[in-house]
């Protein structure tokens, strides 16, 4: 008897082969839902990055807003009318027509104050089964972004259960730990997808060994620190990816030394951003407040220049002495540079920042805090580490009107320019993307001269995976981990 | 009976004490839940929005009618929903709360049952094998955090190995987490319990009984150990005291769902009724374990009070 064939049938018999040919496809992650209702707190972005919830827009790799659920939505007056796509269908096979969509978005906006974040209340009316007509309570420019946001997810409440579009739907859920999902049978294609899993793994160095010990199939994402140990490891492929977010350095512009517009210009022209990248193994330097994905960022990276950085400190009065660091009426250049462990990342560059600021006489104390947002509402800060998404429904106006209108509820910089107050209000009434493209580059473009953030580098994310999920691609945001295109080799 | 009502009576005074310091400290807390809550998921946090929040989480009342407020309803059994998660803060205590008793305990169990005999051995012999090795543990889990020696254990048994798993499922997923928790409280366990021997090694009564001939070995464990698990149990109400939430580095690391884990996401989001309910429950813990700490004080030495 060929051996060759026993083997085969003995490891066929096997718990162990059985268990691999069945198992789902285990997606580790930091992030876990707390709910299985997308009105409820944030749970309808972590519904739409497990691929349960969906939005009637969504943003594209190319960091573009187009059509999910929807076909098109058009203007009319002061309303909007949503159109639908044909034979759209929830989890529980009913229908997505008109009137559904009036009732998700009615619910949304009553039982969830973040859906009225952008709009305030909807007057809704269903025109016909596939258009609803939806009146704003304030007007919106770029209502693709405003629907595209993970407070409107599509969904039907009914009783206690509440069922989505999306390719996958719950079959079990354990908070804290883990939801077990399976291919929703009303979406394309359901067949072609495996049933997953999705652990909540809060430590990074737990989900790297996690995915070594073969119980991860998917690591969302691996720490760099990591990535030399994980790779050697026979089976299993790290695939690293430019994200939507950004990492910058806001400065407190209501405190010395920062309240000086030539010490924020200064400090951002002595950083070499490619210093940045190397220190976290990867990543870009950015061009300015968005990172390349996004159709209007900037295409020219920060430059650096340590002699006009020099320049502009000594017309500022801070002067150089002989071990080469500032002053000026006796008081030292120095401040405190903060960050924060959340995104181990900005640790790892800040004593990178340190050494590129100390080039130009800066003096730079580092300190990490557990809570950072806090700490920056309170203006308790010089100058701090930041990351954010430039732009999570897709529109570039959304981070300016937040963190950089004299007004703006994250203006944590203490920042007020007239002139891009003004700015922000003529772009609230352009519709058309390449004119809305054109006018944030300039509005970006003023904010490299007042500086009141310095743009350091978009980050990479490195997606760890086992042979089972070798053909998974990541996307450049965590708001579409487990998506429709997901598949298990065998 | 009248010292069961007064110490009842106390309890209550502390428990409300707790409740209006909780209150307090929560609130004094630098920044606004509401607009946290939004700036985090990258929503827009105006003014208009941040104000729904606040006022759908009660949060624009006066201070004194949401503190009684909020009394009433913790004592009814409501402890409202937690801002972050929109969930019911009840259910999730009551659900994760068997989680961090579940490692706290034991660890604290599987430390005690090493402690006993090494901290025996250690007395009798202080330039000894189980001395040095008692010495040797209480300076690493000093110096070694609980962390680093988490990440450790489950690399070498998880992935080397392979006799364990990381993420595991059922009563398995336990022993890593309580090896830790362990680790860190067999130093101090032990410590405490070879001193008290010790000290009682030196006692009169122990030169007495040596001096009628009693084997010294047995003589410190029958009179030494009485006098030495004395100091153990104050020890152990020490540790104790903290497993409500103690255990949060050890719980993040080994992704269990238990209160410490809650409590790292609910101090960074602001999130007050999650955070007022848990001062209140590890305020009720001590109380318990130290009315349990009394009664095995009474125990093992009816002179105490």
């Amino acid at each position: 008897m060929d051996m060759r064939w026993f083997f085969a049938v003995l490891l066929a018999l096997s718990p162990i082969a059985a268990d691999a040919q069945t198992r789902p496809l285990v997606v580790g992650q930091s992030f876990l839902t707390d709910s299985l209702d997308p009105v409820q707190g944030v749970a309808g972005w972590a519904l739409q990055s497990h691929g349960v919830a969906e939005t009637l827009f969504t943003v594209d790799r190319q960091g573009r807003v187009v059509p999910h659920l929807a076909e098109s939505v058009r203007r009319d007056g002061e309303a909007f009318v949503i159109r639908l796509k044909p034979d759209l269908k929830f989890a529980d096979g009913s229908p997505l027509d008109a009137a559904a969509l009036k009732a998700s978005l009615e619910r949304a906006t009553r039982e969830n104050p973040r859906a009225r974040a952008q709009t305030g209340a909807l007057a809704l009316m269903a025109l016909d089964a596939r258009e609803v007509r939806m009146r704003p309570e304030r007007p919106v420019a770029a209502i693709e972004s405003v629907l595209a946001e993970f407070p409107l997810a599509v969904h039907k409440a009914d009783g206690t259960n509440v069922h989505m579009t999306g390719p996958f739907r719950p079959v079990e859920f354990r908070r804290g730990e883990t939801l077990r999902l399976e291919p929703n049978p009303h979406y394309r294609d359901a067949g072609a997808r495996p049933n997953v899993t999705i652990r909540r793994v809060g430590d990074a160095q737990t989900l790297a060994l996690a995915l070594e010990s073969g119980e991860v199939d998917i690591a969302f994402n691996l720490a760099p620190e990591t990535l030399a140990r994980v790779r050697a490891r026979p089976g299993i492929g790290v695939k690293s990816t430019p994200v939507a977010y950004q990492y910058m350095m806001l400065f407190n512009t209501a405190k010395a030394p920062f309240d000086d517009p030539r010490v924020r210009r200064a400090a951002d022209l002595a950083i070499d951003r490619a210093t940045l990248t190397a220190a976290v193994n990867g990543g870009e330097p950015a061009s300015g407040m968005f990172p390349r994905v996004f159709p209007f960022a900037a295409e020219t990276p920060r430059p650096t220049d340590t002699r006009e950085a020099a320049a502009l400190l000594d017309a500022a009065g801070w002067r150089a002495g002989p071990d080469g660091r500032r002053s000026k009426d006796g008081r030292p250049l120095e401040f405190t540079l903060t960050t924060y462990p959340q995104r181990p990342d900005l640790v790892a560059i800040a004593p990178v920042v340190r050494a590129e600021l100390e080039r130009v006489g800066f003096r730079v104390r580092i300190e990490i805090v557990e809570a950072i947002t806090p700490q920056l509402q309170a203006k308790r800060f010089d100058a701090s580490l930041w990351a954010m998404h430039a732009a999570p429904g897709g529109d570039g106006a959304f981070v300016f009107e937040q963190y950089l209108r004299s007004t703006g509820p994250s203006n944590f910089m203490s920042f007020a320019d007239p002139a891009l107050d003004a700015a922000l209000d003529s772009l609230r009434e352009i519709d058309a993307a390449p004119a809305r493209a054109a006018a944030l580059r300039e509005i970006e473009r003023r904010t490299f001269v007042s500086a009141p953030i310095a743009y350091l580098m978009t980050p990479v994310w490195h997606v760890g995976l086992s042979a089972r999920a070798a053909d998974y691609v990541p996307y450049p945001s965590d708001y579409y981990v487990v998506r429709a295109d997901l598949r298990a080799r065998p | 009976m009248r010292a069961l009502a007064a110490e009842l009576a106390r309890a209550t005074l502390l428990l409300w004490l707790a409740s209006l310091a909780a209150f307090a400290v929560v609130r004094a807390m630098p920044a606004d839940p509401a607009a946290l809550g939004l700036i985090a998921f990258g929503q827009a946090a105006d003014p208009e929005t941040v104000a729904a929040l606040r006022a759908q989480w009660g949060l624009d009342r006066p201070m004194a009618v949401q503190y009684f407020g909020w009394l009433a309803d913790f004592l009814s059994g409501d402890w409202r929903r937690s801002f972050r998660t929109g969930e019911p803060i009840f259910e999730e205590f009551a659900r994760r709360l068997p989680v961090s008793l579940t490692v706290g305990f034991g660890g604290l169990f599987v430390a005690l049952a090493i402690a006993g005999p090494l901290a025996t051995a250690a007395a009798k012999r202080p330039a000894g094998g189980a001395a040095r090795l008692l010495d040797a543990a209480t300076l690493g889990a000093q110096a070694i955090p609980a962390f680093f020696a988490g990440c450790v254990l489950v690399w070498l048994f998880a992935v080397e190995f392979r006799v364990v798993t990381v993420l595991g499922e059922g009563p398995g997923r336990y022993v890593l987490p309580i090896l830790i928790v362990a680790f860190t409280g067999l130093g101090p366990l032990a410590q405490v319990y070879r001193a008290g021997l010790a000290e009682a090694g030196r006692a009169d009564y122990m030169r007495t009984a040596l001096a009628k001939g009693a084997d010294p070995e047995r003589a410190l464990a029958g009179h030494g150990g009485r006098y030495a698990r004395l100091g153990l149990s104050a020890a152990l109400t020490a540790e104790a005291g903290w497993i409500v939430g103690g255990s949060a580095v050890v719980e993040v690391v080994f992704g269990l769902p238990g209160i410490g884990a809650f409590l790292v996401d609910a101090v960074a989001m602001r999130d007050y009724f999650v955070l007022q309910a848990y001062i209140v429950v590890a305020a009720a813990w001590m109380l318990i374990v130290a009315a349990i700490a009394a009664v095995a004080r009474r125990a093992l030495d009816p002179r105490a009070g």
